[in-house]
């Protein structure tokens, strides 16, 4: 307990330490209504792809995060130009940009001149490299989408809810639909360095899953969500930090078993009320 | 007579390259109350989303001369449509239908609150106003989707099959219901029984591609097989 407390001590500790917890409570929020609007494949789809702009951009000597952003930014346009319900039918095709992005960002970073930048780090998380501008990207980005949460919520409850009524009722779904994926776009890319791309749906999904397996009532979701997912970052990071493992997958397993002991409860729950 | 509130004129449409509905006509004015047959496919559900301007026609035109442009239509949509295990509840709703008269960047106001107050008590829905979506029956939830539908004070109401989905009982509560409404505002109601409730609308069209009336008289023999009609 005390090397964690001494852990604290160091700048890279506590930078990681926010930078998680920022993405936590982005992805808290945002999940619910990922998962509510059933497009976790998406956000998959787009943290993939957003990895073959970081790739390209390492390899060519730019920041990799401006890749990763450009081509996350990009794909929340275009996706959200097709529209919710005809992205539905075409769920191949995120297959196909989920792999052709993964691809690109492989050889890209294989063929980058210089140092070899360490593969790992982006495919699982490495929170050692978070910068101040990490930082800064993870807490300007949880500050815009609490914002903009709170200016549409209702307009976003209710498409998540019904998108086809809302439209009825004169809500621009369509936009409201990309401003969705723009926000999923900029937490993807705040999410790699935490969780890695290949874990950054995690904390999209289970901290809601997690939460809905408690409550029915949006309000006390939203909050239980947001809890669930900073406690799995901070027991993750102490997991990482402890048993020298990486950051994404420890957050992961500490999501995971949260996950199991809320549905637990949940079932636990209906079962006394029940009888 | 007053101009119809929603016209369909030489209206064609189709997803793929085939047409779904053809060269469909139909005016809904006051007074109406119009019941929507057909078979699967035939295009029942897509005339109903060429109303409300979820889908543009390839040829045609619709033309809407409503009160408001935003919220004058009432629209009870398919289960299948929403997600019913969303976590929402019966209060929070029915005022989604005030989403029209609330508009962007202002939140919902004590006005909405108390239009869906009184709009869950005239529905006999008072004592659920706080459930989940997700714990209603079949009946409940359409009561609900209908109170959601009229809360917003629409200068015509749509729906997509409302009866399908509930029992028996539940069925006639509703067709009463919508009788009553039909007083009020012009009704289009799509459905697979209009036996139940040809006694109480102006016009029943049968749409399969193209659009043609029915003549009340005959309504039963179109849909029972002979063999149930003799019964």
């Amino acid at each position: 307990m005390s090397g964690l407390l001494d852990a604290l001590q160091l700048e890279f500790v506590r930078h990681a330490l926010l930078a998680a917890t920022a993405a936590a409570v982005l992805c808290g929020v945002l999940g619910v209504f990922v998962v509510g609007k059933r497009i976790a494949f998406l956000a998959d789809g787009i943290a993939h792809a957003a990895f073959g702009g970081l790739g390209l951009c390492a390899f060519l000597g730019l920041d990799p995060r401006l890749g990763a952003i450009g081509v996350a930014v990009a794909c929340a346009l275009a996706l959200g130009a097709l529209g919710n319900e005809r992205l539905r039918s075409l769920d191949a095709l995120i297959g196909v940009l989920y792999a052709i992005g993964m691809a690109a960002g492989i050889i890209f970073l294989a063929k980058t001149p210089g140092y070899a930048p360490n593969l790992s780090a982006y495919l699982f998380g490495n929170v050692l490299l978070v910068s101040r501008t990490d930082l800064a990207l993870a807490l300007g980005t949880t500050v815009l989408a609490l914002l903009l949460l709170a200016l549409f919520g209702k307009e976003l409850v209710a498409t998540a809810f019904d998108e086809t009524f809302a439209f009825v009722q004169g809500v621009p779904v369509g936009a409201l639909f990309t401003l969705l994926l723009l926000l999923i776009a900029l937490t993807v890319v705040v999410l790699i360095q935490v969780m890695g791309v290949v874990l950054v749906v995690a904390l999209l999904t289970i901290p809601p899953l997690a939460a809905r397996a408690l409550t029915r009532a949006l309000g006390p979701m939203l909050v239980l969500s947001v809890l669930g997912g900073v406690a799995s970052a901070w027991g993750g990071l102490a997991l990482s930090y402890v048993g020298d493992l990486p950051s994404g997958p420890a957050i992961v397993l500490v999501a995971a078993v949260l996950f199991a002991l809320a549905t637990l409860a949940g079932a636990l729950g209906r079962r006394r009320r029940r009888a | 007579m007053s101009e119809p509130l929603l016209e369909l004129r030489h209206v064609t449409f189709g997803y793929e390259r085939e047409p779904v509905v053809e060269d469909v006509s139909l005016e809904v004015g006051s007074g109406d109350f119009l019941a929507l047959v057909g078979p699967n496919g035939g295009g029942k559900t897509t005339l109903l989303r060429l109303l409300l301007g979820l889908l543009r026609p390839w040829r045609g035109e619709v033309v809407r001369r409503l009160p408001r442009s935003k919220g004058a239509i009432g629209y009870v949509p398919q289960f299948s449509t929403f997600d019913r295990s969303f976590p929402m509840r019966v209060e929070d709703a029915v005022r989604m239908g005030r989403l029209g008269q609330r508009g962007l960047l202002r939140p919902y106001s004590a006005e909405d609150r108390a239009a869906a107050a009184r709009q869950l008590a005239a529905l006999d829905l008072a004592n659920l106003r706080r459930a989940q979506i997700a714990e209603l029956s079949g009946g409940q939830l359409q009561r609900v989707l209908i109170a959601r539908a009229l809360v917003g004070d629409p200068a015509v109401l749509l729906l997509d099959e409302p009866t399908a989905a509930v029992d028996r009982d539940s069925r006639r509560l509703l067709n009463a219901l919508l009788a009553e409404v039909a007083r009020r505002i012009p009704i289009v109601v799509v459905t697979h029984d209009p036996t139940a409730i040809a006694a109480r609308t102006t016009a029943v069209y049968e749409i399969d591609r193209r659009l043609m009336r029915l003549d009340p008289q005959t309504l039963h023999l179109h849909f029972h097989p002979p063999g149930e009609a003799l019964r």
